[in-house]
């Protein structure tokens, strides 16, 4: 418990305002075959944001909702404030003074994607119907088990570990123990007839940032809980740009012509996890019961 | 108090910040179906996507049910101050939570608390369960 503490005191420390001038350009080190050197084990914060009028999510209700549990009047809601405001979220090292950094929906500005109508009717009537779910395919994808795709690996919690290999960057997830593979050899995408939950990575650098190309997705991906699926037809174009020596932007571009006019940003950030996080194992199959929870165990059983 | 040292600091570390996680609460579990037992462990799980902690509760006519609580991933209860030999297998427990739907002896876990008085939190998808804060939407 010693060891977890200073851990915790650690990155106390390392999450204290930081007043010191802001850093020059930073020059990262270079791998062994010229690659500017990202590697560690990072957190990622802020890439999966709302809409401006987000649709009301019933797996998700928010404080206002009669289906959240924040509501109950009889005590059984949240905690009084005793050690301060309550979370567990895996937070990064600090950025740099006055380095800003940017979160959700980024583009358009305000936040009002560009649905195809019909497909935002759609999706709005598809959310009505995942609680109680009417079946397996209203239960959202990762409580499936799915692979996580760009999106769903999560925010604040579940490790990301970048490692280099010649030619290639190998993202590791902790959460659902994904792993991408960007390749930077050149290649072409796979064959369109090749449809993955992670997709088909491709990349090269421009200077600090590494540029992934990324097409051959399924169609069983999503973005958010209020975007709880996106087509086939899904390319992205993902900026990973190397910021300090803790930390990494990330910008996306999300072309998604089955489901918007126009292709729109997230973004987010990289931060490296304090030292001595590790990823446990994630045997999600075995280890998750939602499918029983919500359905009840099979005939028989 | 070592656990209550860790959770400390992690108080003064974090503000609101909800987490994602493999499933939402609501789906799974029933906001009105908030269930409070007394009992002893049989098993701690350290798993991913999320913990388990199995109870044997009587009920009211002395017959021994084993209940089974959810608890949040193992890396956020690390963080929260937990280990996996926190809670000893015989140990008595009060535990509150919230039912699943489908499961009559399956619920969220929220909180528990052990013979000497002190609660941990579950670390759950639950609200509240992420420890002691303002209200957090359900998101976690």
């Amino acid at each position: 418990m010693r060891t977890l503490s200073i851990a915790f005191m650690t990155a106390a420390l390392a999450l204290t305002p930081n007043v010191a001038p802001a850093q020059r350009a930073f020059t990262p080190a270079r791998t062994s075959d010229g690659q500017p050197d990202l590697q560690g084990m990072y957190t990622r914060n802020g890439v999966v944001g709302l809409e401006a009028k987000p649709p009301v999510n019933p797996i998700d209700p928010g404080g206002s909702n009669p289906l959240s549990v924040s509501n109950r009047g009889d005590g059984l809601g949240p905690y009084p404030k005793v050690f301060g405001e309550g979370g567990t979220a895996l937070r990064g090292g600090q950025r740099g003074a006055g380095q800003q950094h940017r979160t959700g929906i980024v583009d358009p500005p305000d936040r009002n994607l560009p649905w195809r109508p019909e497909e935002d009717a759609k999706r709005r009537e598809f959310l009505l119907h995942m609680n109680p779910p009417v079946d397996l395919r209203h239960v959202e994808l990762n409580a499936r088990c799915a692979l996580p795709g760009l999106f769903q690996g999560e925010d604040n919690n579940n490790p990301y570990q970048f490692l280099q290999e010649a030619g290639e960057v190998v993202i590791l997830y902790d959460y659902n123990h994904t792993s991408r593979v960007i390749h930077l050899d050149g290649r072409p995408h796979l064959g369109s007839n090749i449809r993955l939950f992670m997709g088909d990575s491709i990349g090269r650098w421009e200077g600090n940032t590494l540029v992934v190309d990324t097409t051959n997705f399924n169609d069983r991906t999503s973005y958010s809980r209020e975007i709880p699926y996106l087509t086939a037809a899904l390319h992205t174009v993902e900026r990973f740009t190397i910021n300090d020596a803790n930390s990494i932007d990330y910008e996306v571009t999300i072309d998604d012509p089955g489901l918007f006019t126009k292709p729109w940003k997230t973004a987010g950030y990289f931060t490296r996890v304090p030292k001595g996080t590790e990823s446990l194992e994630f045997a999600c199959a075995e280890g998750s019961q939602t499918l029983l929870n919500i359905f009840g165990p099979p005939p028989g059983r | 108090m070592k656990l209550f040292v860790g959770m400390a600091v992690l108080g003064s570390l974090a503000g609101a910040f909800p987490l994602w996680a493999h499933h939402a609460f609501a789906a799974e579990f029933d906001v009105n179906m908030p269930v409070s037992v007394k009992g002893t462990i049989t098993k701690v799980e350290w798993v991913n996507p999320h913990a388990w902690l199995y109870v044997d509760v009587k009920d009211a006519d002395g017959k021994v049910v084993n209940w089974r609580f959810e608890l949040g991933p193992p890396n956020a209860l690390f963080r929260l101050g937990w280990k996996k030999d926190s809670i000893a297998a015989g140990t008595e427990v009060a535990i509150t939570g919230f039912r699943a739907k489908a499961q009559e002896t399956v619920a969220n876990g929220r909180s528990i608390i052990l013979p000497d008085g002190r609660e941990l939190f579950s670390g759950g998808s639950g609200p509240g369960s992420a420890g002691p804060g303002p209200a957090q939407n359900d998101r976690k």
